[in-house]
């Protein structure tokens, strides 16, 4: 290789070293990374850094952090007991750009460049508000001058390329350290999505769970462990800042490598804490989804639902309960569930899909996937009467049922507020709560059953 | 061995070194899922639709990354699963869908700090990168600082590892002895959605009607589906609005290139399917990237119609409709579930002229039921005119009573003597005290009233209301 080539490629691997900022960089060398995302995009991203200190006071830099942290969040420790005292911490985003770069040279000299013709013109500078305004060299005073700006070199080396975290501190002694970094960021979530499979008559399911994370923070994290919080985010960020110091203390939760591939599940306190037990890639810009449940052949309900003042469409939900003696019962978080069912070839259809909240164990799920076609309702208020201190309301509803051979039942419900009573009703009904009055209305195959009710609502 | 000779080597090596250190750690083997074959698409009314490919798949025994790459870029990644046979030795551990995509942008904040080569009034150099905003590039070279144009920049080989060309699916895998094997790949994409259109053609006689129902597939999405099976799905599905990463919105032009089947051998055969009916159309077919078209699933069926002219009595509200209603059955020539859609009114004119006659809509009608479409006529055909509506109280036996009076003048423009129905909703206390024409109340607050109008005549209204004496 000739010696011009070997001088090119030095200095190119010297530029390319030369990463420039300001500081001397320290940045350590990351050991471990630990990201726990809430719901609600934020994330609590905690990095073991090894430094290579020196006795007495130095910087440490960061200059690759992800581009959505909360600066006040940011806390520096060095958990085996290192003495050493953290005397400042900062966050520099004062970044290069040309109006700042400009505006520093207002009254000094810099270059006019006319690419066309190649002449330059050394000009001092007035002002670089709302255009620019230029003193030449004979006193003469230029507006918006063509030609191409050229400060001198170097004019921008106190300004910073990227955002950077700083820290100087203290340290009594020399040697290898491991430092923890933690702090809060946003462009990271995390939501489940489930697949519900129906069988032939809709009595019963399979569920499979995943957990899908999105990584829009502008920053990727190698072989990081991921643990997921599912909860209200609002409660769990006032807690935050109390538990950030518990948290970091517990360094020693190293997590065995298991080739698990699953979550781990622990309540903490309101919330459940969903635990991966291997680290895991997650790139900028990625979408990722990994396991998270499954659970076949537990029961379901399908049931047919109906407003019966305000008519509209015949709602189908599909209804069951997490529990555990049904094969479920783990703590669902909050997501989509998609509901898939086989056609007459077998092959998987899709049939509707609905969002489920955060469902603790025992409690009771009800999905509305879609409306019936074949179930047509109708509703119509009949009579209004005043009766001085209250009135009555009588409703009559008409439900059809156009399958050829499947009876239904159909749950109707009238919403009705302050204090009331139903005088009458030509269907057995219950009060399914405070405002809600309820009839399981039965519709034979290709046949029609009609409801009439009133109800008295009287105020003191 | 001489130092100068060895010294050289180092470096060239540990630059080498360095440009490789800038590609990401690659998995130890990756695998491309094949071609996308045996296409079955299930397509609903609400813009989404419902994707299955056949796709094989080979690897090695060990750690893998499974990647599909040609994929619908309106896919919706959350719901993509890559079903395998039961008997295949891999676990699935993971999968991803990466949308970081190659932008010269994005390329370049890799390179703040670093040199770029700048090419511009046909000369090129070397500069440092400090700042990139937007279309202006901040350099610095030996010369100073200045601002160039993101127009003809050179990066080194290999500055765009790590960024996809198109958004990539993959599933991180694990397989305990080598796999060859077909794999189904199924997600939910947007871009594709149909529904329904008819045309009732029938004559100013209204003797006799004809109703024809076309389903109208049409695809917004820059993606081809070809030789596929299709199914439609008649019903209204629940579905969650959705935030999509990565998604680009196109622009949607229709090629408005759409066209009609009829023959006997192309069709649907429909099938119960949950709460909905399921059209599967009975040959393969090709559902190209902005293609609208139509196929035929309601051949023309001659049908009974009824139809009744509608309007409001109200303040400044003068529209009237025409409302068909055509029973769903066997004996009336249909009896099929009938999805809804748009309808297009054609008439026919004594002289045999067919003409457009305006549009409406039909909801989902299932078998036996009644299909009911209103056609808008707003003031054309029949209108309103000096409508008035006073209260007043007069003296009775009774004590002070208050009396509403109604009175309007409906005119008609046909050419043959009809019955309107006028409705009024007066509010829920009056009760209707006399009126010289046929009424009846449909619910608490609305009374129906049918007047008849000679052909190109005028007929007066006048209805009173009196308090209601429900109370107590």
């Amino acid at each position: 290789m000739n010696s011009k080539l070997m001088a090119g490629l030095l200095a190119m691997s010297c530029m390319l070293l030369q990463v420039q900022s300001v500081y001397a960089a320290n940045a350590g060398e990351v050991e471990d990374v630990h990201l726990t995302v809430y719901n609600g995009n934020l994330s609590l991203i905690r990095e073991l850094r090894s430094f290579e200190l020196s006795q007495g006071t130095q910087d440490l830099v960061l200059e690759d952090v992800s581009g959505q942290l909360n600066p006040s969040s940011v806390h520096l420790a060095f958990p085996d007991g290192a003495e050493f005292e953290l005397l400042e911490q900062n966050y520099d985003y004062d970044l290069v750009n040309t109006s700042k770069l400009l505006e520093r040279f207002i009254g000094r000299e810099l270059t006019l460049h006319n690419d066309y013709d190649g002449t330059s013109l050394r000009v001092t500078l007035l002002s670089t508000s709302g255009g620019t305004v230029v003193r030449d060299a004979s006193g003469q005073i230029l507006l918006n001058p063509p030609g191409r700006v050229i400060l001198p070199a170097g004019s921008a080396d106190e300004l910073l390329l990227r955002p950077t975290l700083s820290w100087k501190l203290w340290s009594a002694g020399a040697g290898r350290r491991l430092g923890e970094i933690s702090y809060l960021s946003g462009g990271l979530d995390w939501n489940a999505d489930y697949v519900l499979m129906l069988n032939a008559d809709d009595t019963a399911a399979d569920l499979e769970g995943w957990v899908t994370l999105t990584n829009n923070s502008g920053t990727t994290y190698k072989d990081a462990h991921l643990k997921l919080v599912a909860g209200d985010v609002n409660r769990v960020r006032e807690q935050m800042k109390y538990k950030l110091g518990m948290e970091i203390n517990d360094m020693t939760s190293s997590m065995s490598d298991l080739r698990g591939g699953g979550f781990q599940e622990e309540s903490f306190f309101e919330y459940h804490l969903y635990d991966l037990e291997r680290p895991t890639t997650i790139r900028n810009s990625q979408q990722k989804q990994i396991g998270l449940l499954t659970a076949s052949g537990f029961p379901v309900a399908k049931k047919f639902l109906f407003n019966g003042q305000n008519g509209g469409d015949v709602r189908v939900a599909v209804e069951f309960t997490n529990e555990e003696e049904q094969g479920l019962g783990m703590p669902l978080p909050a997501g989509v569930l998609r509901v898939f069912k086989a056609d007459s070839k077998g092959q998987a259809q899709f049939v509707g899909e609905d969002r489920i909240d955060h469902t603790p164990r025992d409690e009771d799920l009800s999905v509305y996937i879609g409306n019936a076609f074949d179930i047509v309702g109708e509703a119509i208020q009949t009579e209004y009467t005043d009766i001085g201190r209250g009135y009555t309301q009588s409703y009559k509803v008409v439900l059809k049922n156009h399958k050829e051979s499947e009876d239904v039942v159909v749950t109707v419900r009238a919403y009705i507020g302050g204090d009331w009573s139903m005088d009458n009703s030509s269907l057995p009904w219950n009060k399914a709560d405070a405002t809600t009055a309820e009839w399981e209305v039965p519709v034979p195959a290709d046949g029609e059953t009609e409801l009439t009710y009133t109800y008295r609502v009287v105020w003191r | 061995m001489s130092a100068g000779k060895t010294l050289p080597g180092l470096i060239a090596c540990s630059c080498l070194l360095l440009l490789f250190a800038l590609l990401p750690a690659l998995p130890s083997s990756a695998a491309e899922l094949g071609p996308a074959s045996d296409l079955r698409v299930t397509i609903y009314s609400q813009d989404v639709s419902f994707v299955r490919e056949t796709r094989s798949l080979s690897l090695q025994a060990g750690e893998s990354l499974i990647v599909a790459s040609d994929v619908s870029e309106r896919l919706r990644p959350d719901t993509a699963s890559l079903l395998l046979p039961a008997d295949v030795p891999l676990q699935l551990l993971e999968h991803n869908f990466d949308y970081d995509l190659v932008e010269p942008g994005k390329l370049l904040r890799r390179f703040l700090g670093s040199p770029i080569v700048v090419n511009s009034s046909g000369a090129s150099m070397t500069v440092t990168l400090l700042s990139l905003n937007g279309d202006s590039l901040l350099v610095e070279s030996p010369e100073g600082i200045s601002a160039a144009p993101l127009a003809d920049i050179a990066l080194p080989a290999g500055s765009d590892s790590g960024l996809f060309l198109q958004p990539t699916l993959s599933w991180q895998c694990h397989a305990t002895q080598s796999v060859s094997t077909e794999a189904e790949l199924q997600y939910l994409t947007s871009g594709l959605s149909w529904n329904a259109d008819y045309e009732l053609q029938f004559d100013e006689e209204l003797q006799s009607a004809t109703l024809l129902g076309w389903t109208t597939i049409r695809n917004t999405s820059d993606t081809d589906y070809r030789n596929a099976e299709m199914m439609l799905m008649a019903g209204d599905i629940n579905l969650v609005p959705q935030e999509q990463p990565g998604y680009r919105s196109a622009d949607i032009f229709l090629d408005q290139a759409y066209f009609k089947y009829s023959p006997d051998w192309f069709g649907y055969y429909s099938e119960q399917l949950f709460e909905y009916y399921l059209y599967n159309l009975r040959q393969r077919t090709d559902i190209l990237a902005r293609q609208q078209k139509q196929i035929s699933f309601l051949s023309p069926s001659t049908v009974d119609i009824r139809s009744r002219y509608v309007g409001r009595l109200e303040w400044l509200y003068n529209e009237f409709f025409q409302v068909f209603e055509i029973d769903n059955t066997e004996e009336n020539g249909l009896g099929i579930p009938l999805p809804a859609g748009n309808v297009r009114f054609v008439g026919t004119t004594q002289s045999g002229t067919r003409l457009p006659a305006g549009d409406g809509k039909t909801k989902h009608t299932p078998k036996n039921d009644t299909i009911r479409i209103e056609r808008f006529l707003g003031d054309s055909l029949l209108w309103l005119s000096d409508f008035n509506d006073r209260e007043s109280l007069f003296k009775s036996g009774y004590g002070l009573r208050a009396v509403r009076e109604i009175d309007v003048l409906v005119h008609s423009r046909l050419d043959r003597e009809t019955t309107v129905y006028l409705s009024h909703r007066p509010g829920l206390e009056w009760e209707v005290v006399e009126c010289d024409v046929q009424w009846e109340r449909l619910d608490a607050n609305t009374c129906e009233f049918a007047v008849q109008i000679p052909a190109g005549g005028t007929v007066p209204l006048h209805v009173v209301y009196g308090k209601s004496r429900r109370s107590k």
